[in-house]
C-alpha cells in the first residue's frame, strides 16, 4: 500500500511499527520543523539543533515498538525525546560557554512562523527595525531559565495545551501554568529594561 | 482578587485554559494597571507567536532518513529480539529431524528381511562397533 500523506500520526505509527519505513519517513517530514524549533529554542544553536533532530528521530525509530498511541500522542512523545536531548546538549554547551550566538548565517536563514522568508526583505530600514525588535525578544528569551523558556516556546510556537506541555516536561499542568505566567512576567521586565 | 491573581488567571485565560469569569472582568474594570498589563500581554504573545526562527537546512529531513536507512538501529534491535525465536525454530527443526530419523530406523528394525548393511543407519543410535558385531554375527550364522 502506498503511504498516504493524509494519514494521521497514529495510523503512520501503526504502519511503521509493522515495518513500513515509508510511513516513518512521512512522520520525519511532518515533524522535522517542530523538533528543530524546540531544539533551537532550548539550545539557541542551529547546528546543535540539527544534530538533535537527527538523534531524536533515531531514538524514536529505535524505540518505536515501545510506543503506544493509547498512552501518548506521537508528537508529544517525539518532543519529549527532543527536550531531553536538547537539555543534555544545552548543558554541554553551557559547560563550553558557547552561549547564545546569532551568526550571520543564522540571520540569512531566518523565516517567519509560516516558514516564508522574512516579510521585511526588500525594505532595508524596516528590516533593520524588525530585526532589532526580534533581537531584543531573543535576548530576553535567552535570559529566561531553561524551563520557563521551554514552556513558553511550546505554548507560543507549537500552540500546545498545558496538559501536552506538562507531558513533555514531566510536570503538572498547574506547574506549566505557573511557569508560563512567570516567563511572561519576566520577559516583560527584561524588555522594559532593554527599552531604557 | 488582587492584581497578581488577576495577571496569572489572565495568562491562562489568553491560552484558552481558563474560562472568563465575572471576578476577572470586575477586577480589570476597576484596575488601570491590569488593563495595561492585559494589552501588553496580548502584544507579547503576538510577538512570540510570530517570532522568526531559523529554519533547518532544506535537506535535514533527507539526512535523517538517510541515517535511518544506513544505521537502522531498530532493525539491529529487532534481530536481537528475534534471536530467541530463531533458536526455538532451530531446536524444533533438530528435534523433528531426529524424530523423523528415528522412525525410519525403527521401520528398518521391524523389517525381518532387512539386510545387514541396511542396519547401518546413523540415527539408530548404534555405535560403529555394535554395527560391526551385528554384521559379523550374521556372517557367522550363514
Amino acid at each position: 500500500m502506498i503511504p498516504d500523506q493524509r494519514k494521521t500520526d497514529e495510523e503512520l505509527v501503526a504502519e511503521a511499527q509493522k515495518g513500513s519505513d515509508l510511513d516513518f519517513s512521512i512522520l520525519v517530514d511532518r515533524h522535522t520543523n517542530a523538533v528543530f524549533r524546540l531544539a533551537y529554542g532550548i539550545t539557541r544553536n542551529t547546528q546543535e539543533a540539527e544534530d538533535i533532530v537527527q538523534e531524536t528521530f533515531l531514538k524514536a525509530f529505535k524505540h518505536l515498538d515501545g510506543f503506544s498511541s493509547e498512552k501518548a500522542n506521537f508528537r508529544t512523545w517525539l518532543l519529549t525525546i527532543t527536550r531531553n536531548q536538547s537539555i543534555n546538549v544545552f548543558s554541554a554547551l553551557k559547560r563550553k560557554t558557547l552561549r547564545f550566538v546569532t551568526s550571520t548565517d543564522d540571520d540569512e536563514r531566518y523565516y517567519d512562523s509560516a516558514g516564508n522568508p522574512h516579510s521585511a526583505y526588500g525594505n532595508p530600514e524596516k528590516l533593520l527595525s524588525v530585526k532589532q525588535e526580534h533581537k531584543k525578544v531573543e535576548q530576553a528569551l535567552a535570559q529566561l531559565p531553561k524551563r520557563q523558556r521551554t514552556a513558553i516556546l511550546l505554548k507560543a510556537q507549537e500552540s500546545m495545551s498545558y496538559e501536552e506541555i506538562a507531558a513533555i516536561m514531566g510536570a503538572s499542568a498547574s506547574s506549566v501554568e505557573s511557569l508560563i505566567f512567570r516567563a511572561r512576567k519576566r520577559l516583560m521586565e527584561i524588555l522594559e529594561n532593554l527599552e531604557k | 482578587m488582587n492584581c497578581e491573581d488577576f495577571k496569572e488567571r489572565l495568562s491562562a485565560l489568553l491560552d484558552g485554559e481558563l474560562a472568563s469569569n465575572d471576578a476577572l472582568t470586575a477586577h480589570e474594570a476597576s484596575c488601570p494597571d491590569c488593563r495595561t498589563f492585559h494589552e501588553q500581554l496580548i502584544l507579547l504573545n503576538d510577538t512570540l507567536e510570530h517570532l522568526p526562527h531559523p529554519n533547518p537546512s532544506p535537506d535535514l529531513a533527507a539526512r535523517v532518513k538517510d541515517r535511518l536507512t544506513r544505521g537502522d538501529s531498530r532493525q539491529r534491535e529487532l534481530v536481537w529480539r528475534k534471536l530467541p525465536v530463531f533458536a526455538v525454530v532451530v531446536l524444533l527443526a533438530i528435534g523433528l529431524g531426529n524424530l523423523a530419523g528415528r522412525s525410519i530406523s525403527e521401520l528398518y528394525m521391524q523389517n525381518p528381511h532387512a539386510s545387514a548393511l541396511d542396519l547401518i543407519v546413523p540415527d539408530q543410535g548404534n555405535s560403529l562397533s555394535d554395527v560391526l558385531v551385528e554384521f559379523g554375527s550374521e556372517d557367522n550364522s550363514q
